[in-house]
């Protein structure tokens, strides 16, 4: 209704009217007044309204971006690339535009643990067996059980945010899918002892997986670091620790053994050296000696060939003199009287290794 | 006047905006949407009826009609069930798939745009498909330390091959069918837990004999190498003492001059080296110098 319809009709003139309608008319005329005031008033309230929700609508689009976020704006649907970044940003209110806002988490966890816990969230349990709706395990490449969980990060580069955000439906879901597969894919072709003693290798495994199945995905996410935890289940544990026992022993004795073996050449060096050593000297000693005797029986044989007899006679008697002085018993045998000379000091016992003198 | 016009601006940009809702329609970007005129699908020449993300004009209801579906890559996974391997081997297994929806037409064809319904649907033949290709290997191909055997993703590629087939007409394009657990029956857990215990108990004694062996080898090897050292320094000193004879023969050529004498101070030097310590020696009376002793014995007798 405009204003115009809303003003009061005034084409009678008061001459024509009796005094008691006059009168009515009056009082008519200032509550048509008043009502028209009245309306014109709310009107204009109405119109401020109309106004100031217009001007919130049109700035509903307008969006604050924190710096731990990045948005994406749709407009009519479309995403518009690139990402906005921190910031006031002015967009057009819904559904002319939309803004997604992510939260940049510089990285991200997931976490797979499908074959570690039980279906009551718990910590492995010790059972004669494992229930399949109940025990979280793993079957490995040797056929056997071992509980195992793996936990990822993972960080996404920038252009790969509208990929995070549009292109799957769930994808905290999708990723944890992934490692769940890798992980079980990593089990299956290691055996239990290789899990739980080698774990970098379950882990390049698990790595390799989820990139494959990430890519076949077309998804584009970096990731970081892969950590896992694997045990054998509780009732065989105590075989595993004693096979460990065996080994770490195996280790030892194989280490003792290197030792010894480096010391028993290290002494045969030693002892190499030594008879190297008593090579030459002797040949040293050889040398010197018969260079003196041969000096020696140059010197003496003028004296030998001046009286043979005498020298050799000479000779003899002071060789035996110091042969007498060294002997330990000298049994002399004269005729029906022997004499028997003895030393004076007895021989000494020769002791055999660690006895005691 | 003014403010006639004022209304009537108003009321024609809500005429505007009635009208675009009547005849626009907008498909976000994680969307796919069809266009049916009186009930029947607007194809494009290509026989496809997708229409992709953005704003797009429409007659209002009931001439078109607009049905919008998510074609976002979605993750389904179903229950651990028992399978059995070719060999007749018990194995559970629990799969999940990631399918999108690449035929918005078929899709509605088939499931009415229903996601509940497709994924049942999706259930039913990837379980078909997990049962026919895992009957087809056996229990080492699904599980083995030797790589070149294990068939883990073979088996992962046939089943998403087997289910595209099936799905193929529903509109639905399967990106990826994975293994997401593998176990065994409870029966079967309790004697794998048994070998196990077997197991290492064989290992230990493995572990130990080899721990032997080692070590005898190494401290055999390390005696050999030590005799080695030994013989060479041997030779090594008997080329010594050989170098060392050879080097002393010009000074025996002065023996030459008087062999007698030389023969003589030989013996005579042997002699006292071989009685040097500890002797015992048993003598003729008439050895000298103890002939001296005997001497006046016999001038008394004579």
């Amino acid at each position: 209704m405009s204003d115009e319809e809303k003003q009061p009709q005034v084409s009678k003139t008061p001459k024509e009217e009796p005094q008691g309608q006059k009168n009515n008319k009056v009082a008519d005329d200032a509550r048509s007044r008043a009502l028209a005031e009245a309306l014109q008033s709310s009107f204009k309230i109405v119109r401020i309204f109309m106004v100031i929700l217009g001007v919130a609508f049109i700035c509903s689009g307008i969006t604050k971006v924190n710096e731990n976020e990045q948005a994406l704006l749709l407009r009519f649907g479309v995403y518009q690339d690139p990402p906005l970044k921190p910031g006031l940003h002015f967009a057009w209110p819904y559904p002319i535009d939309e803004i997604v806002k992510i939260e940049v988490e510089e990285q991200r966890t997931i976490e797979s643990n499908v074959g570690w816990v039980t279906a009551e969230g718990d910590e492995p349990q010790d059972s004669f067996s494992f229930t399949p709706d109940y025990d979280g395990y793993a079957l490995t490449g040797d056929g056997n059980t071992i509980h195992i969980k793996a936990s990822m990060t993972y960080s996404l580069p920038e252009t790969a945010i509208d990929d995070y955000e549009f292109k799957f439906k769930g994808v905290s879901e999708f990723i944890r899918s992934a490692l769940d597969n890798a992980v079980y894919h990593a089990a299956a072709s290691h055996s239990a002892l290789d899990a739980i003693t080698i774990p970098d290798k379950i882990k390049e495994a698990i790595s390799y997986k989820v990139r494959e199945v990430i890519k076949a995905n077309e998804l584009d996410i970096t990731l970081s670091t892969v950590t896992i935890e694997a045990v054998v289940p509780v009732g065989v544990k105590p075989a595993y620790d004693a096979f460990s026992a065996a080994d770490a022993a195996k280790v030892k004795r194989i280490r003792d053994a290197e030792g010894e073996a480096k010391s028993s050449i290290a002494i045969a060096e030693g002892q190499a050296k030594v008879i190297e050593s008593n090579g030459k000297t002797e040949s040293n000693r050889l040398l010197t000696s018969v260079e003196a005797e041969a000096k020696s029986f140059n010197n003496q044989r003028p004296f030998y060939e001046s009286n043979p007899e005498l020298f050799r006679h000479r000779l003899v008697t002071e060789t035996m003199q110091r042969v007498l002085t060294n002997a330990v018993d000298v049994f002399y045998l004269s005729g029906r009287q022997p004499r028997i000379w003895l030393n004076r000091t007895p021989a000494k016992k020769k002791l055999n290794e660690g006895e005691a003198p | 006047m003014k403010k006639n016009h004022i209304t009537l601006t108003i009321g024609v940009i809500l005429v505007i905006i009635f009208g675009f809702m009547l005849l626009t329609f907008q498909v976000r970007h994680t969307e796919v949407a069809i266009r049916t005129t009186f009930g029947k699908a607007v194809v494009d020449n290509e026989g496809k009826a997708d229409i992709e993300s953005g704003f797009h004009f429409r007659w209002p209801w009931p001439v078109n009609e607009v049905y919008k579906f998510d074609k976002r890559i979605q993750s389904s996974e179903w229950t651990f069930e028992q399978t059995a391997t070719t060999e007749g081997k018990p194995i559970l297994i629990k799969v999940f798939a990631t399918w999108r929806i690449n035929n918005a037409l078929k899709f509605f064809k088939s499931f009415s745009g229903d996601l509940n319904s497709a994924d049942e649907k999706l259930k039913e033949v990837v379980r078909s498909s997990q049962n026919s290709v895992i009957s087809n290997y056996t229990f080492d191909q699904i599980v083995n330390t030797n790589t070149d055997l294990l068939k883990l993703d073979e088996i992962e590629e046939e089943m998403k091959k087997n289910a595209s087939l099936d799905t193929a007409n529903f509109g639905i394009e399967i990106k990826m069918v994975g293994i997401k657990r593998l176990g065994l029956p409870a029966s079967v857990t309790s004697q794998v837990f048994e070998r196990m215990k077997s197991e290492r108990q064989a290992r230990i004694k493995e572990t130990e004999a080899a721990g032997e062996r080692e070590a005898k080898m190494l401290r055999a090897d390390a005696d050999l190498k030590a005799n080695e050292i030994l013989a060479r320094a041997e030779a090594q000193a008997k080329v010594l003492r050989g170098e060392a004879e050879a080097a002393s023969a010009k000074f025996f050529k002065e023996f030459e001059k008087n062999p007698e004498l030389a023969n003589f101070l030989f013996n005579l030097n042997a002699m006292e080296g071989s009685l040097k310590e500890n002797s015992t020696l048993i003598l003729d009376p008439n050895t000298p110098p103890f002939n001296l002793l005997t001497q006046p014995q016999q001038n008394k007798n004579n």
